[in-house]
């Protein structure tokens, strides 16, 4: 009988040390790939001997696969709308709406000029993990956490972004479902195409 | 000046050096307090975690193809179209494209164009000036909402910064001695106490806002030496006129700094009022929350 306790009891005891271990290992794993990534894209920018396309095309190719573009356009739309519209629409839709995150993003790092990125450590909220970093601007310091969940396909994948606390889906929510209230979905898909807001 | 008028200039001398003293206590013992930090910023995810177990399990089960938003219904609101609370909707719409026009048409091309003359440093000097003359409104609310560490490091700060920064023109506080700034307003403090924002207005040329920020704004305005206070012995303008005009500059300088950025949000907006007011609120809460 104790026998069988001792048993169950170190089991558990194995598992919970084996757990904590892994994930301070998906912790760091996460950082230091953030770490990687960031190192990359802020010399390529300040690489002035690459032209501009050249080197954008070279950024999206190490950015994109971080990004589940996918995830983030349903997030946006919200499962209701996603449910009631059709496939064509939805892929439509994913398309478009990746297209305009990835400019948008790749818009943002115009801005960077020479600041370094500090990566802090990432903080687990329940089984996903929030990564925040900053830089200084202008004597301010400016935040911008990314959140990762872990898909079963491809390991670690961001799904939203907060810049300076604010975040990049939820903006996205308000704004389609406001739209959404008053017009088609066809309009929307309009809106999402032209880069002009009214 | 008469005997008064020598003693609450006292009071007020001793007043800050006291402040002074137990700020920079808080600020020498840094292991203390960040190991304060540390309990309380894991104390929140602890709690954050707990509630929402259960819905973990969903979470699991996400592919590719189904939707998978079960799990991050708590992370985001708005979709269940739980009305937000926006009475002045069709004045703000209106308000922001006036704003946004006076940028696009008048501020951007002709006025600020102008004023970008001055190199960008300088500009950034100024800015750093007004941030540094904010300091009472700052450390007030820093008291206010019991955050006496930062009390200190903005005490701190402005005496650094007013010194060897020469009048507040440069940040060697930040920059020399890692002291960062701690910025707090009477809005933030009531919503450290609970209270929400209200509704939100957008203010013609100063842009979004809301009840209880706006509310704050005027309460800061009799500790800001650089608005005007009748009842107020240290006025550095002369009149409400003046104190309003130096309010307006200092923002405007503020916007030269960033037009970049503000150019380069409002291309993100697909309908740009509510994507504004999304930004504002927002950052205001994460402000409270830290």
């Amino acid at each position: 009988m104790q026998h069988h306790f001792l048993k169950i009891f170190f089991t558990i005891v194995t598992f919970l040390t084996l757990s904590t271990v892994l994930q301070a290992d998906e912790l760091r794993e996460i950082k230091q790939m953030m770490k990687q990534n960031i190192s990359e894209v802020t010399t390529l920018i300040q690489d002035k001997s690459v032209a501009k396309e050249a080197r954008d095309r070279e950024i999206e190719t190490i950015i994109s696969p971080l990004f589940d573009f996918g995830l983030m356009g349903r997030l946006s739309l919200g499962k209701q709308t996603w449910k009631k519209i059709s496939k064509e629409e939805r892929k439509a839709f994913t398309e478009l709406f990746k297209k305009r995150v990835r400019q948008s993003y790749m818009s943002k790092l115009d801005l960077y000029t020479d600041e370094v990125v500090v990566i802090d450590d990432p903080i687990k909220v329940k089984n996903r993990v929030h990564l925040p970093t900053h830089l200084m601007r202008k004597n301010e310091k400016r935040d911008v956490l990314y959140k990762f969940y872990k898909s079963k396909k491809s390991g670690w994948m961001i799904y939203d972004v907060d810049i300076l606390g604010v975040s990049i889906i939820q903006t996205y929510r308000t704004q389609f479902s406001g739209i959404l209230k008053k017009e088609s979905f066809a309009a929307l898909l309009e809106k999402l195409k032209s880069n002009e807001n009214s | 000046m008469t005997y008064s008028d020598f003693e609450s200039e006292t009071t007020v001398k001793y007043f800050l050096l006291v402040l002074l003293i137990v700020g920079s206590l808080f600020t020498i013992t840094p292991s203390l307090a960040a190991e304060n930090i540390e309990q309380n910023s894991s104390s929140v995810v602890n709690q954050d975690s707990m509630d929402t177990v259960s819905e973990d399990d969903t979470f699991d089960e996400f592919e590719e193809d189904e939707f998978g938003d079960d799990a991050f219904g708590d992370e985001f609101s708005g979709e269940k179209e739980k009305e937000i609370f926006d009475p002045l909707s069709g004045y703000n719409r209106v308000m922001t494209s006036f704003n946004d026009g006076l940028y696009v048409y008048v501020l951007d091309p002709v006025l600020l164009k102008g004023y970008n003359y001055i190199p960008e440093p300088v500009r950034v000097s100024v800015n750093n000036f007004f941030d540094n003359l904010n300091y009472p409104v700052s450390v007030v609310n820093n008291i206010l909402q019991l955050k006496f560490k930062n009390t200190g490091t903005e005490s701190l700060r402005f005496v650094i910064n007013s010194t060897v920064g020469i009048l507040g023109l440069f940040d060697p506080a930040q920059s020399w001695f890692g002291l960062e700034e701690h910025q707090e307003d009477f809005g933030q403090t009531l919503g450290y106490y609970g209270v929400g924002g209200g509704f939100h207005i957008v203010l013609p040329f100063f842009g979004p806002t809301n009840l209880r920020d706006l509310a704050g704004d005027f309460i800061d305005f009799y500790v800001n030496p650089i608005y005007y206070v009748d009842v107020r012995r240290y006025n550095i303008v002369r009149n409400t006129y003046q104190g309003w005009g130096l309010i307006t500059y200092k923002e405007f300088n503020k916007m030269s700094l960033y037009t970049k950025e503000y150019d380069n949000v409002r291309q993100d907006a697909l309908d740009l009022y509510p994507f504004l007011r999304d930004l504002y609120e927002q950052s205001r809460q994460k402000k409270i929350e830290e």
